[in-house]
């Protein structure tokens, strides 16, 4: 709920009595001076005037939280709102004349009742600018809050696709890793010791962070040779990677896990495909205020590329346009049989 | 006991060590033959027709379920795999032995006592085998490619280079860029696992790629002839046209 505007802070309190002794100030020095009306009439006519409309300014605000038109109808809105206004005008114009006819001299009390007008005026005029005056303040919150709602749901929605587009681990990779150290157990121990190692390794880079982390050049390209020593126990001589790094670039900065996928792909289509070898190549510059990624791959171009391909691309693709607000932050190639991505990375 | 012999097809290196490992323990099992991919699979178990296969799915040039299509010798088949879901339900819903990589040498052990009961028996696994094939074939959504054999050689055809497809009979007549194949698959086939976006059904007799669609002529009342890029004119029928028009939006 909304708290009240005015009575949410003591500063806005004292601003609203103090505009409402300035108020029965004016009201009664007026009448005092420029009608014929007695010191005491004026003074308590004012003071009436005063305390109610200052309790009635505090009232309205409830009014127009329960009976806005998106809740009861802009029908019965405006009927409440007459009929309330109606209500307590009615009795303080009553109490006003009673008062005057009772207590002070009837010239005052004369005048009063040909006036009345005087009274009634000001308190519908008081009764429509607190209305109005609290709907904009309602509305205002609720846009802002609505604005604010958005923003939360973008927030969550674009952390939730950066998530779901940084590399999902494999499972085929898993496996066959898992499948290779069991063969290494047999053979070469300690190779096997140190390929768990590597393996844990990966997971670890891979596993404790999320899509919109950046990462430095030299730890994405520590775990791509972690990645690679991995995939050549699978894959022996088929496999050959090398890597042409610029080394003012090792410091630059990009998403976690924005290569892995790229070398997945490369040994899907180009390794896994083909029954020679196949060289992977990366190399990296920096080129104004962008960092140039380029990684090429042999692949064999008689064998139909099947569906997927370009999937694990597309999802680098949408996570660079979530991080940097850029288009075209990947471009990929083929000719002949060399299949070539690159990545450029604002800095 | 007869000597079995096994051929291993597996295109790592450390995958076929276990295995050879394994297999050592089983003196009356000779490995004749490792190979690594698709195309040499086909050729090899036709021609030397091994009792006992050892098949990974993954593998370069063919998958292990299209070499399965593609040879005519069915020997007695252990599926090795790492992780391919649509492959293990095939596997399970047909009780065909399968391994899981990384297997143990247990689990090992008690496949290859299932598959020497099996070839005791003479039981050939043809028609298990059929259905793992049938099964994986009408799941995935979509065919990616068609393998095709040829007199000499076998030809996977990328869906880009296939232009139509005609019924005859029992077999379908595959039009490809590069020339025409006969394959032993119905219309239905087809039908239901090319990706329908690309290739409709335009008549009983012939499902065509809509990228080779040059013009649609009007031929007679209410059929409609379709002029593809290379010349060549098929029948409409009207439902086929009414397809057609859903998918090319005119």
């Amino acid at each position: 709920m909304t708290p009240h505007p005015i009575l949410k802070n003591p500063k806005n309190i004292a601003i609203y009595l103090g505009a409402w002794l300035i108020y029965i100030a004016v009201n009664f020095l007026f009448h005092y001076y420029k009608s014929p009306l007695s010191f005491a009439s004026s003074l308590t006519n004012a003071l009436l005037l005063g305390i109610f409309g200052s309790l009635l300014g505090i009232a309205i605000w409830y009014a127009v939280l329960y009976s806005y038109p998106e809740r009861v109808g802009t029908f019965n809105t405006i009927i409440n709102h007459i009929l309330a206004a109606l209500i307590f005008i009615s009795i303080q114009t009553f109490i006003i004349i009673s008062l005057n006819k009772y207590y002070f001299g009837t010239s005052d009390y004369d005048y009063v009742s040909r006036h009345i007008f005087r009274w009634i005026a000001p308190s519908v005029f008081i009764y429509v600018a607190f209305v109005l005056a609290y709907y904009i303040y309602i509305y205002r919150v609720n846009l802002q809050e609505k604005k604010q709602e958005e923003i939360r749901l973008t927030r969550m929605v674009k952390e939730a696709e950066l998530n779901l587009l940084k590399s999902q681990l494999n499972p085929h990779f898993l496996f066959n890793s898992l499948n290779s150290i069991s063969a290494l157990t047999l053979t070469d121990p300690h190779k096997a010791q140190e390929m768990i190692i590597l393996l844990s390794d990966f997971l670890r880079y891979s596993l404790a962070r999320d899509g919109r982390q950046l990462s430095s050049l030299s730890a994405e390209l520590q775990n791509i040779d972690r990645y690679m020593k991995i995939e050549k126990i699978r894959f022996g001589d088929r496999i050959q990677y090398t890597a042409d790094v610029v080394s003012n670039t090792l410091s630059c900065t990009l998403p976690v896990m924005i290569l892995q996928p790229v070398f997945e792909n490369a040994i899907k289509h180009g390794v896994a495909e083909s029954i020679d070898t196949v060289h992977i190549q990366l190399s990296a510059k920096l080129e104004q205020n962008y960092l140039i990624i380029v990684v090429q791959n042999e692949f064999d171009p008689t064998s139909p590329s099947r569906r997927g391909a370009g999937l694990g691309l597309k999802n680098i693709e949408e996570r660079l346009k979530l991080i940097y607000h850029n288009d075209g932050l990947l471009k990929y190639r083929k000719e002949n049989n060399i299949f070539e991505v690159k990545l450029i990375i604002p800095q | 006991m007869e000597n079995i012999r096994a051929i291993i097809i597996e295109d790592e290196e450390p995958a076929r060590m276990v295995l050879r490992e394994y297999i050592k323990k089983f003196p009356h099992i000779s490995i004749i033959a490792e190979i690594i991919d698709g195309f040499n699979a086909v050729k090899t178990i036709n021609e030397q027709k091994p009792d006992l296969i050892f098949l990974d799915i993954q593998l370069p040039k063919l998958t292990g379920f299209e070499v399965l299509e593609l040879i005519e010798h069915t020997p007695i088949i252990i599926f090795t795999t790492a992780y391919d879901q649509y492959a293990i339900q095939a596997f399970e819903k047909n009780a065909v032995d399968y391994l899981l990589k990384p297997f143990s040498e247990e689990r090992f052990n008690t496949a290859i006592q299932k598959a020497i009961e099996k070839l005791a028996v003479r039981q050939n696994d043809s028609t298990t085998v059929k259905k793992v094939v049938d099964y994986i074939s009408s799941n995935p959504p979509h065919l990616d490619r068609i393998v095709v054999k040829t007199n000499s050689a076998i030809k996977v055809i990328p869906l880009e280079q296939v232009i139509y497809l005609e019924a005859q009979d029992d077999y379908v007549m595959i039009y490809t860029t590069g020339g025409k194949h006969l394959k032993e698959k119905t219309m239905k086939y087809f039908e239901t696992h090319l990706p329908d976006r690309q290739f409709v059904r335009i008549h009983r007799s012939y499902i065509v790629n809509i990228d080779f669609i040059a013009q649609i002529e009007h031929f007679s009342k209410e059929t409609y002839l379709a002029i593809l890029k290379n010349g060549t004119k098929l029948k409409i029928s009207e439902s086929g046209y009414k397809l057609l028009r859903e998918r090319l939006n005119f």
